[in-house]
């Protein structure tokens, strides 16, 4: 692959440029924003670059699952606070994310797919876990939406003899329905619409088309079947912080 | 014999603002059996919150609440909500077909009624709808209809005391009077009825003995007839009677 030049890099920021210009244009104040998330990025990126730099050159499966661990801990801190409105939201995304991290990067490598190396396994659970913390995210978001907009109905199920999921089972229906459109659709337009980073990534570095589409086709599967995985777990976790042993829904002050 | 009785019965609850309000004080009444009960006063007064205790889809703060002479926490929350059936306020119908809706609570007890026609149809029948309704969705029935739905749901279940949070708030006067006779028949054939209800003229067709309630607190307990007999408490219910939920 064509290596950049570090004037290059600095080329690159005609765009940010031009992002300004607009903002100015429309009167959009977006201004700060954009410098915040440009300066943002290089720091960020360039620290990444460092570590996995550093990580890829130690060669040992400990750094790499510490390196995963950290990440995964991240997405689970962000996820359990869009989430926050859930009792218990922080435990509930972690354990989401760690236990599907663990399962795809485990079949993923089970399968020889993946071999168990730093620069393999490093950007693969970097694409799972940047997917599943949207799944976790939406579906606690959800679930606490759809069971205090729909309190009448998990109420009269509660009073007919239901059992807690039972009466939650309509909202945790419309939960994962949500939580997954953006994975689902995503699935049904790529290759259409767009060409996925890993893919662009492997052809850009010389990869033979074909060879890049087969790795994608794996990656689109994996991420279409990961966050799955969390938001049945985020959701079996989830609804039973609305419900106490009376069988009773507990929606917290001021309801 | 009482069916339900509250005994010094307070509850407290946390508002948005996490501060501790009180929405019943010291709350004593009695329930006759085989009796149309109502629970009265203006809106914001406890009724409602009052009538959810019966089905424990509240704790009662402190006090006790026997039915049926038991302590209410010494019941199996399962063989309590069997015993008191709970029509809501608003005609709170699942998703699905009317079918669907009145085999609810059998279908989720595993008695493999789910799919049962002919106890569908006789639950129709008891709250006077047609059987061609059967397989419509909920979503296009009127709001009568979807009221004697609600109650069909609750009946299949074939519970002594029935509960119900204003049934006949959204529904037009003929509608109202339908509901009105389905509860009078049930009444006659043994069942409790522990009616929410902020109409003077409701309560005086349906009730045989009420309990008015004003900013949780108990104003009057006693019959029908004592009821019209305080003028203030009537004033109370008129001056007090707004839509709205408690």
């Amino acid at each position: 692959m064509t290596e950049i030049s570090t004037f290059q890099v600095l080329l690159s920021l005609v765009f940010v440029a031009g992002a300004l210009y607009f903002s100015r244009l429309f009167k959009v104040k977006m201004g700060k924003d954009i410098v915040v998330s440009a300066v943002r990025a290089f720091v960020q990126l360039l620290a990444i670059g460092y570590v996995l730099d550093f990580v890829f050159g130690l060669d040992s499966p400990l750094w790499v699952v510490l390196m995963i661990a950290i990440m995964a801990g991240v997405a689970a801190y962000n996820s359990g606070k869009r989430g926050a409105k859930v009792k218990n939201s922080y435990l509930i995304s972690s354990i989401a994310i760690f236990f599907t991290t663990f399962v795809t990067i485990l079949v993923l490598s089970g399968f020889g797919i993946i071999p168990f190396e730093a620069q393999y396994i490093i950007p693969v659970s970097g694409m799972v876990i940047g997917n599943v913390m949207n799944g976790a995210s939406l579906a606690l978001m959800r679930l606490d939406d759809e069971l205090k907009s729909n309190r009448v109905r998990v109420e009269a199920a509660l009073s007919l003899g239901a059992a807690p999921i039972q009466a939650a089972a309509p909202a945790l229906k419309k939960a994962v329905v949500t939580s997954m459109v953006p994975v689902v659709d995503r699935a049904k337009v790529v290759g259409i619409v767009s060409l996925p980073g890993g893919m662009s990534g492997m052809i850009l570095a010389g990869a033979s088309p074909l060879a890049a589409v087969k790795f994608q086709i794996v990656i689109m599967y994996m991420l279409l079947g990961s966050p799955f995985l969390t938001v049945a777990i985020v959701n079996l976790l989830a609804y039973r912080q609305y419900f106490n042993r009376q069988r009773q829904l507990v929606l917290g002050p001021g309801n | 014999m009482a069916i339900v009785q509250f005994e010094n019965v307070t509850l407290r609850k946390k508002d948005e603002k996490n501060n501790e309000v009180t929405i019943l004080s010291d709350l004593s009444f009695s329930v006759e059996a085989g009796t149309v009960f109502a629970l009265a006063g203006p809106s914001g007064s406890g009724k409602s919150s009052a009538l959810r205790l019966i089905n424990r889809l509240d704790d009662c703060s402190s006090g006790n609440i026997y039915i049926d002479g038991k302590e209410i926490r010494a019941w199996d929350v399962r063989d309590l909500r069997n015993k008191v059936g709970f029509m809501f306020q608003e005609a709170a119908l699942f998703e699905g077909t009317v079918m669907e809706n009145v085999l609810y609570g059998l279908c989720i007890r595993g008695l493999r009624k789910c799919e049962h026609e002919p106890t569908a149809l006789e639950l129709l029948k008891q709250v006077g709808l047609s059987p061609e309704l059967l397989h419509r969705n909920v979503e296009s029935l009127s709001g009568g209809q979807k009221q004697r739905v609600n109650l069909a749901r609750t009946l299949a279940l074939n519970p002594d005391i029935i509960l119900m949070d204003e049934p006949t708030s959204s529904l037009d006067p003929a509608a109202t009077r339908t509901i009105e006779n389905l509860i009078q028949e049930l009444n006659a054939q043994g069942r409790t009825f522990i009616v929410v209800s902020h109409s003077l003229e409701q309560i005086e067709r349906l009730a045989s003995a009420c309990v008015v309630l004003d900013a949780g607190r108990k104003v009057f307990a006693g019959s029908t007839r004592e009821l019209f007999a305080a003028r203030e408490i009537t004033n109370l219910l008129i001056n007090g009677k707004e839509d709205g939920d408690d």
